[in-house]
């Protein structure tokens, strides 16, 4: 138990560490040159009376270490500014936006261990076969598609040919108005609600970039599980339970336990890279979360929305590495107790 | 004299014969550096193809259909393969120029030195670099060249990591103590001994670094942070494609997406055909693949 105390403090430590460093880029950001602070803020054809008014509301006139300081306190503090185009407070509005892609991303990231975790397996209890050639192969098929180029195909397939899942509209069909606020989850909100409609048009809403999501993580999984049922079989109980003669099924379930703490990884680390592929698939499906947000204020220069939200997605890493990492100790101390 | 000017042929033979995914996925690159060499004579784009076919679908004449300008959709998508060799390419390259010293400086110096930049490069991957890449550009304003910049800066990141963590490999062995007692200088150490033992770690990671900075470049592209509209960039292209290719002008978009994704599928076989071979030579089962950074 002390052991661990140190070790959750050095973490602690190493974190806070990390923390300046992702804020260091987001004040970086802004002044790579694009235009100065001051013209990014007031436009080319402000007045220099103008312009001065801003310097001295944004402390643009201060020495640049200091400017990095008093940025470092204010989002320390909490207050992480307003938009520049829209005047939005961009922490509230983050956090309002939250919900709408946790949804997303909850549904994807078990989709797609459901899916991508038991073909792995498949694909490595039949090494070098067949099934195992094609699973990897269509994993590296979907390896290769950035999020938007999947999102697009999947729209024209089954919006645009089939007609079977709905337009890229948002969260809700157009023609109904979102459910009372419990969760946040507009599926959810309309079952509380006791609302049919609302329940099967979110859920309908909902499918298409869950799909593409999982697909994603579900094509990254199958290689990396694969990958960890592959090492335990060079292990030596392995290769004492085969020459114990144990069925097939015995082998899978012994090599899965001891995969266990590289698959809780893997998934962990598709979770991490689900922050940034949730972000293109709202920008595609005009999803209204964060990660739409993030990006349309990327494309439109809005770098008070963007410093927040690199921040966000620096503590959402943190966040799910500090846990995946604790579910490994888990494993770990199930393994020494035994 | 024949033994040697056919060398580099032959290792080619030799890994496509040893690993079919490898073989395929540098078929498929091979047959779209060729279609990027006979494009401008065969299928000149930009051209006004002669008839009044505006937005029309895939036919015999146009394979790809025409898009709003009447061009020919084949040879501009043809046309894009310059982007999306070039510019990964040049990002790569820089990105080695830069990391790789800076990654060996690091391990070799060691101390805290060393622990300072590993955190440093470990802050900047907390953020998502598939959103870094593109917030960059916008920070360094949206052209080509920045993107290029962009990409490297983040590569270099990841190249530094994998070379700090080569020669930190080598060094737990005793390998640089054991070198530097035989009276070995530092520049053949860096350059005898040190860069061959950790090629192996490198080159292997060089197709997986391409991918991800394609499919990086084609999401600034498709932010609209890229080449200015109108190019042929892929990204670029599927972004004005994308509310007429749900709208029944499919063909618009699904070319350059369909090219986007070839390209990037035969890198990963590439990748993962080098890690087999490479794996079977260490006698492993497989060896360890890296996962998709973003």
């Amino acid at each position: 138990m002390e052991r661990w105390g140190r070790s959750i403090l050095r973490r602690l430590g190493l974190l806070a560490v990390l923390l300046l460093v992702v804020l260091f880029l987001a004040f970086l950001l802004p002044r790579l040159g694009a235009a100065p602070p001051v013209v990014m803020l007031g436009g080319a054809t402000a007045p220099p009376a103008a312009q001065a008014q801003l310097r001295a509301e944004y402390a643009l006139d201060q020495p640049v270490p200091v400017q990095f300081i008093r940025f470092v306190v204010r989002m320390a503090s909490g207050d992480w500014g307003r938009s520049w185009l829209t005047g939005a407070a961009v922490g509230a509005d983050l956090l309002a936006r939250t919900p709408a892609t946790l949804e997303l991303m909850l549904y994807a990231i078990m989709l797609g261990s459901l899916l991508g975790v038991p073909l792995g397996v498949t694909a490595a209890l039949n090494h070098s076969r067949p099934e195992d050639r094609t699973l990897r192969g269509v994993a590296l098929l979907f390896e290769a598609m950035p999020a938007f180029v999947l999102a697009l195909l999947l729209l024209v397939l089954l919006f645009s040919w089939l007609g079977v899942a709905p337009a890229p509209s948002g969260r809700l069909s157009i023609m109904l108005s979102p459910p009372p606020h419990v969760t946040g989850s507009y599926f959810i909100d309309a079952i509380l609600m006791q609302d049919g409609a609302g329940a099967r048009s979110a859920l309908s809403q909902l499918a298409l970039p869950v799909v593409c999501l999982a697909l994603l993580v579900a094509a990254a999984l199958v290689v990396q599980v694969r990958q960890a049922i592959l090492v335990q079989r060079d292990t030596g109980h392995f290769a004492h339970a085969r020459a114990q003669g144990m069925s097939r099924d015995m082998l899978g379930s012994i090599a899965l336990r001891g995969a266990a703490p590289a698959i809780a990884t893997a998934i962990g680390g598709q979770l991490v890279a689900l922050f940034a592929a949730t972000a293109v698939v709202e920008y595609v499906f005009s999803w209204g979360g964060i990660g739409q947000l993030g990006l349309d204020s990327i494309a439109r220069a809005d770098f008070a929305v963007v410093q927040g939200f690199i921040l966000y997605g620096a503590l959402f890493t943190m966040v799910v590495q500090v846990l995946t990492h604790l579910a490994t100790l888990g494993f770990r101390v199930r393994v020494r107790r035994a | 004299m024949r033994t040697h000017r056919f060398a580099q042929l032959r290792l080619l033979r030799g890994v496509t014969r040893r690993s079919m995914a490898a073989g395929i996925g540098l078929a498929i690159l091979l047959g779209f550096a060729a279609a990027m060499v006979v494009q401008p004579v065969l299928l000149p784009h930009g051209a006004a193809t002669g008839d009044v076919a505006i937005l029309a679908g895939p036919s015999l004449r146009h394979p790809f259909g025409t898009d709003a300008n009447g061009h020919d959709v084949l040879a501009r998508v043809l046309h894009g393969i310059r982007y999306a060799f070039a510019v990964p390419l040049a990002a790569v390259l820089l990105a080695i120029a830069v990391g790789v010293p800076a990654g060996m400086a690091a391990g070799l110096v060691g101390g805290r030195t060393d622990r300072v930049l590993q955190r440093l490069f470990q802050g900047v991957m907390t953020v998502p670099p598939l959103l870094l890449a593109p917030a960059l550009v916008a920070g360094m304003g949206p052209s080509v060249l920045h993107a290029v910049i962009a990409l490297a800066a983040l590569e270099a990141v990841v190249f530094a990591r994998i070379m700090g963590a080569e020669v930190h490999a080598l060094r737990r062995i005793g390998f640089v103590e054991g070198n530097v007692a035989m009276g070995v200088s530092l520049p053949r150490l860096v350059a005898v001994h040190l860069l061959p033992n950790t090629m192996a770690g490198l080159a292997g990671a060089i197709p997986r670094r391409v991918a991800w900075a394609l499919a990086t470049f084609a999401l600034i592209g498709f932010l609209g942070l890229g080449p200015a509209a109108g190019a042929t960039e892929w990204g670029t292209m599927i972004r004005q494609a994308m509310e007429p290719m749900l709208a029944d002008r499919w063909w618009l978009g699904v070319f350059p997406a369909a090219a986007l994704v070839m390209v990037g599928f035969a890198l990963n076989l590439l990748a993962a055909g080098l890690t087999d071979l490479r794996a079977a030579r260490v006698g492993q089962a497989g060896a360890v693949l890296p996962g998709a950074a973003g």
